[in-house]
């Protein structure tokens, strides 16, 4: 995070809204990224990131300074947006076969071979390929923190998301 | 389609769907904890102690490692706080950059692709030159001193400062004490940049093996060896440990030519292997790294030059990074080209460098 966190954190904690600020811009895409790789619902999506945010006020003292703090952020996340998978299962699940319409795209958007959308690029991935390449391609978050996200050792993390990307790649050339 | 050119379609679609849901948090209202007072790690009584006590081993010791002298005119770093530093330094950065170029290339099969190895890996080799820009050049761009520590917990420091290829100088501190115990000289201690720490160890052997030096970062451990040496080269080997098991591993040379250190990170598997020579030199007037890469595979062997240069953008406001360069795949050759704003990282390490 290119600025100082503790700094950010402190004037987080006296209300500064300008340091709340730039810390959302710099690590919303990663929250969203975590979120979309578990839910599609656009609305879903909306709500589960502004939870995630404020539960991150809300739970600022149990964050251990030091520690990686994004990390901790995305975990956040992501125990909201499965909390919300079990809760409602049939509605929330990443199926973009039965959800044509999510992010509130055009259906008509996945039959044209020139643009596929983010969802459905990542459609032929399972949870934790999504999870990575969402967090790496989106948030460009360093590996070792997306192995620390996801508690997962580092080599696996790096193989997952280059056989992520050959299934992205191949299931892009084959909707041609 | 190439990697980078896919990562860059997946990153602009998502972008384009990510909703902004900054408007809907109530800042103004809303609960905040209050932030953790981080513990100190020694109370004020313990670190008079131990200053006492450190001041009384670094008196016993010092001459044992730090100012033990190996024929220091012949060697790529010449003195131990150079040696020694180096290996810490280095060891962190290879910690806090996984994307070191390593094993992964080696996947890569000529036969099958499209591209060049390079070029597939474009990300890898960025990252591998911007640690080891840092890393080599001559005497002014990588300077180490040897003092007094400034932390009571330590009876001594090492201050180091690099430069990149933007000018930018860069100052680290490893912090150390020394111990004695069975004739075996060791340090203790850690190197910090900003908030972080990585602690280390670090013991001299005999042997094949001239020392060793393990550092963590919590999560990762990394252990560095130094290798029986010739002349005027020094070999260390890096090797990656994860719930200890070793997963990774790369060998670096370093050789001083004309007072100018230079580098070969090689790593190898089965049949294949990839080696990267680095050195900093001024072309055209610009400070450039300078690389030559080989890629053998079998009886397939990919090769290339490629230069590194760093130029100011006034547009972007950032400095840029250029790379340029020829690649040889059997009878074919081929440019390449790439411009790339560093992560906001320079030589790597956490809110340093070029932004």
């Amino acid at each position: 995070m290119p600025h100082q966190l503790e700094d950010l954190l402190e004037r987080i904690e006296r209300r500064d809204e300008e340091a709340f600020r730039i810390l959302y811009d710099e690590t919303k895409k990663g929250v969203y990224a975590m979120i979309a790789a578990i839910v599609s619902d656009r609305s879903t999506i909306e709500d589960l990131m502004q939870d995630t945010y404020m539960k991150m006020l809300a739970k600022l003292d149990t964050y251990e300074r030091g520690r990686n703090f994004s990390a901790w952020l995305f975990q956040i996340a992501k125990n909201l947006a499965f909390d919300h998978v079990r809760k409602n299962v049939k509605t929330t699940v990443v199926d973009p076969i039965e959800d044509g319409n999510v992010f509130n795209r055009p259906k008509d958007a996945y039959d044209h071979p020139d643009d596929p959308s983010f969802e459905e690029m990542l459609s032929c991935l399972d949870p934790v390929e999504r999870e990575i390449v969402g967090l790496r391609s989106v948030a460009q978050t360093p590996f070792k923190d997306i192995a620390i996200t996801l508690d997962k050792p580092l080599g696996t993390v790096l193989w997952l998301y280059q056989r992520a990307l050959k299934k992205i790649k191949k299931h892009l050339e084959g909707r041609e | 389609m190439k990697k980078n050119d896919l990562e860059q379609q997946i990153r602009a679609k998502a972008i384009q769907a990510m909703p902004d849901v900054y408007d809907r948090i109530p800042f103004a209202t809303a609960p905040i904890g209050v932030l953790e007072t981080k513990p100190k790690r020694f109370s004020p009584a313990w670190r008079t102690l131990a200053s006492a006590m450190i001041a009384l081993v670094f008196t016993a010791v010092t001459a044992i490692v730090v100012l033990s002298n190996e024929n220091p005119s012949v060697y790529a770093l010449e003195t131990d706080a150079e040696t020694i530093g180096y290996q810490v330094l280095s060891g962190a950065m290879f910690l806090q950059n996984e994307e070191v170029i390593d094993a992964d290339p080696l996947a890569y099969t000529l036969l099958d692709s499209e591209t060049s190895l390079f070029e597939e890996n474009i990300d890898l080799f960025a990252e591998t030159f911007a640690v080891l820009e840092t890393l080599i050049g001559a005497k002014d761009d990588l300077a180490f001193r040897l003092s007094e520590s400034d932390d009571p917990a330590f009876a001594q420091m090492i201050q180091i400062e690099v430069s990149t290829l933007d000018g930018e100088t860069i100052a680290y501190q490893i912090y150390l004490n020394q111990t004695l115990r069975r004739r075996i000289a060791s340090l203790q201690g850690e190197i910090r940049f900003l908030e972080d720490r990585y602690e280390f160890r670090y013991v001299r052997l005999s042997g094949s093996e001239k020392s060793r030096l393990t550092i963590e970062n919590g999560m990762d451990t990394l252990v560095v060896t130094h290798q029986s040496s010739e002349s005027s080269e020094m070999n260390f080997r890096y090797q990656w440990i994860q719930s200890g098991s070793p997963y990774r591993a790369v060998q670096l040379r370093l050789t001083k030519i004309e007072g100018v250190l230079s580098a070969e990170l090689a790593t190898q598997a089965g049949d294949q292997n990839l080696t990267i020579r680095m050195e900093r030199a001024m072309m055209s007037g610009m400070p450039t790294l300078r690389s030559h890469y080989r890629f053998g595979n079998g009886a397939e062997v990919e090769s290339g030059d490629v230069d590194v240069v760093a130029e100011f953008d006034p547009i972007q406001d950032r400095v840029v990074y250029r790379m340029n360069g020829q690649v040889q795949r059997g009878n074919q050759s081929e440019p390449v080209q790439t411009d790339q704003v560093r992560p906001g990282k320079g030589n790597m390490m956490p809110g340093h460098g070029p932004r």
